[in-house]
């Protein structure tokens, strides 16, 4: 009799091919339906429900390509990765780069970055909860300790920056959305944002240049007087109090600290609120 | 059956509801036992209807169940809506990716985010079943079947103790639907589940959809198999709908979980019992959901045939039949 091993080998090269010889001594089919079918279950359980998967985590490529073209996609990735992890959550990772590497989606070259901002999206949405550092709790620190604070962003916070418009593309491409006012170029259209979680729901919304270096900055754990600087030298415009206007509106700080800022402010303080 | 994620983010309205529950989160209940009453698969669809409905709407479902890996983010909406749920009624958890049935080890990074969420969750149930799904690093999102010998029971048998030994808690093993029969068999799935439960302690999670798919697909018949089923040693009942890929000389039952349940079903819900009493039963329906209230139909229905076998189960001379 075989062991367990070669029957789960012999098994799993039967979803790629159709069962071998050794497999069908294994097995029996009684009741009719030929051997061949009953694999067939199998195999399309599992390529069909990876597919759902993808379809549900890169709703816009499916809109851009169409449900034909995504399938077919889908599948050839399906062959070349399979989930890794007994987790859907996060699965998909390769699919950008594979989008840009698939010959017939190669005059779409956006593709590959939309593909990054619906993942982007996924992974804010799943991220850990933390409470968001309150514009209160930031105007009682002293004016002199800013220049050396510390910002730990929100962890759900995500930066993201494309040579292509892929905010605009992922915006006309939502359920309902109304169609653009004009075409959506796509050359010298380059855009960057960020990708925000404050409570439940993600928001997605597109930076100015110099915002987008502060807050890269900020992620990079630069001090606040830093970051601004950063913010200034790719833009002369870069208006800091807009950015942190913004930076308290959607929750983008979680903490801060440096020399000169009392430790723990309440409304400072990160908190998972399942651990409470 | 294969399983959709619930990976995607339902409506991206602000939840009202959970602002409370986010303000000021209670502590997670202790582990309440689940009574032997109907419960229903929880689904992200049905979020919202669960927390504005009132008791009297929900009567028909005193728990539900989540698949684990749906809830293996680290937190966001999903946690929120389930620690919401939480408080308010018990919780089992159905894992659908351990792939016990593996001949190489368990995913021990998988086996550890398992254990968080029943830190997290404490709930009153933790289930899986006998299958596979991974293998070589590769995970295939569907159950597969194994031969039933003496070498898968003992493979088997030390990954069931190697999770309750893990997560210091007894888990229950859910009979698979299968589309095949494997020739090597030593024993019937029945004894087989039996032995596993002699050697682990572990309970059963009697699954009676994939008995009629099985049953039907392997041309065996159902009551033999429920005659010969260890029925003291399970600890939980799945109801769910299957469907019938006909047209050709033959036939297959297809274990999607996207319809009602099928009259054979309930027969054999019913049968069971008379014979063994209530259990906690789960509705379950995982693809075409439906809106909540047929979930409650369907729970409801399941709950008047426990009560009636609970009420004249003893008068057919069934003496296991009482409410527990």
């Amino acid at each position: 009799m075989p062991s367990l091993a070669d029957f789960q080998r012999n098994f799993v090269r039967a979803l790629q091919s159709s069962p071998n010889h050794s497999l069908r001594r294994r097995m029996s089919a009684p009741g009719g339906a030929p051997l061949e079918q009953r694999f067939a279950v199998y195999r399309n359980n599992v390529y069909h429900s990876l597919t759902e998967a993808l379809s549900a985590a890169f709703p816009v490529i499916r809109r851009l390509v169409g449900d034909e073209f995504f399938k077919i996609t889908a599948r050839t990735f399906l062959d070349r990765e399979m989930p890794g992890r007994p987790t859907l959550i996060g699965y998909g990772e390769g699919f950008p780069e594979f989008l840009e590497s698939f010959p017939p989606a190669q005059n779409l070259a956006y593709l590959g970055d939309v593909a990054r901002l619906e993942l982007t999206y996924l992974s804010a949405y799943h991220a850990a909860d933390a409470e968001a550092l309150s514009g209160e709790a930031f105007a009682q620190i002293p004016p002199e300790a800013l220049e050396t604070a510390r910002i730990t962003l929100h962890p759900a916070l995500r930066l993201i920056t494309s040579p292509y418009p892929v905010f605009d593309i992922w915006q006309a491409n939502q359920d309902g959305a109304a169609a653009p006012d004009k075409p959506i170029k796509l050359a010298h259209a380059g855009q960057c944002g960020l990708c925000a979680r404050p409570t439940l729901s993600v928001i997605l919304s597109i930076l100015p240049e110099g915002e987008y270096a502060f807050f890269s900055a900020l992620k990079e754990r630069a001090p606040l007087g830093e970051a601004a600087g950063s913010g200034a030298e790719v833009d002369q415009d870069f208006d800091l109090a807009g950015a942190l206007a913004r930076a308290f509106q959607l929750g983008l700080f979680a903490k801060i600290e440096g020399p000169g800022i009392p430790l723990s402010s309440p409304q400072g303080r990160t908190k998972d609120p399942a651990k409470d | 059956m294969s399983y959709p994620p619930q990976t995607s983010p339902p409506a991206a309205t602000v939840p009202d509801l959970l602002i409370g529950a986010k303000k000021a989160p209670a502590s997670t209940p202790a582990p309440a036992k689940i009574p032997s009453v109907t419960g229903v698969g929880l689904k992200s669809d049905h979020y919202r209807d669960i927390l504005e409905a009132g008791p009297e709407d929900m009567s028909a479902a005193g728990w539900f169940e989540i698949h684990a890996e749906n809830y293996m983010g680290e937190g966001g909406a999903p946690h929120a809506y389930l620690s919401a749920i939480r408080e308010r009624f018990p919780l089992s958890i159905h894992g659908v990716g351990l792939s016990l049935g593996s001949n190489g080890p368990l995913d021990e990074a998988h086996l550890k985010r398992l254990k968080g969420l029943v830190e997290r969750y404490r709930p009153g149930l933790i289930s899986e079943h006998l299958a596979w799904c991974s293998a070589g690093g590769t995970f295939f999102n569907d159950l597969f079947p194994v031969p039933l010998t003496h070498e898968t029971l003992r493979k088997v048998g030390d990954h069931i103790n190697q999770t309750q030994d893990y997560l210091s808690r007894r888990i229950l093993i859910e009979n698979p639907s299968t589309y095949l029969k494997t020739v090597d068999d030593e024993m019937s799935e029945p004894e087989f589940l039996e032995f596993l439960s002699e050697r682990t302690g572990c309970g059963i999670l009697l699954d009676l959809n994939n008995v009629a798919v099985s049953c039907a697909n392997k041309a065996e018949s159902t009551a033999d198999y429920l005659a010969h089923f260890p029925g003291s040693e399970v600890g939980e009942i799945h109801l769910a709908g299957h469907s019938i890929d006909t047209g050709h000389d033959w036939e297959l039952r297809i274990d999607d979980h996207g319809s009602r349940v099928s009259e054979e079903v309930w027969a054999l819900f019913q049968a069971f019992c008379e014979r063994w009493g209530p259990r906690p039963t789960l509705i379950e329906w995982d693809t075409d959901v439906p809106a909540f209230p047929v979930l409650l139909e369907e729970a409801g229905k399941a709950r008047e045939i426990m009560q009636n076998a609970a009420a004249f189960g003893p008068l057919m001379g069934n003496s296991h039949a009482v409410t527990r």
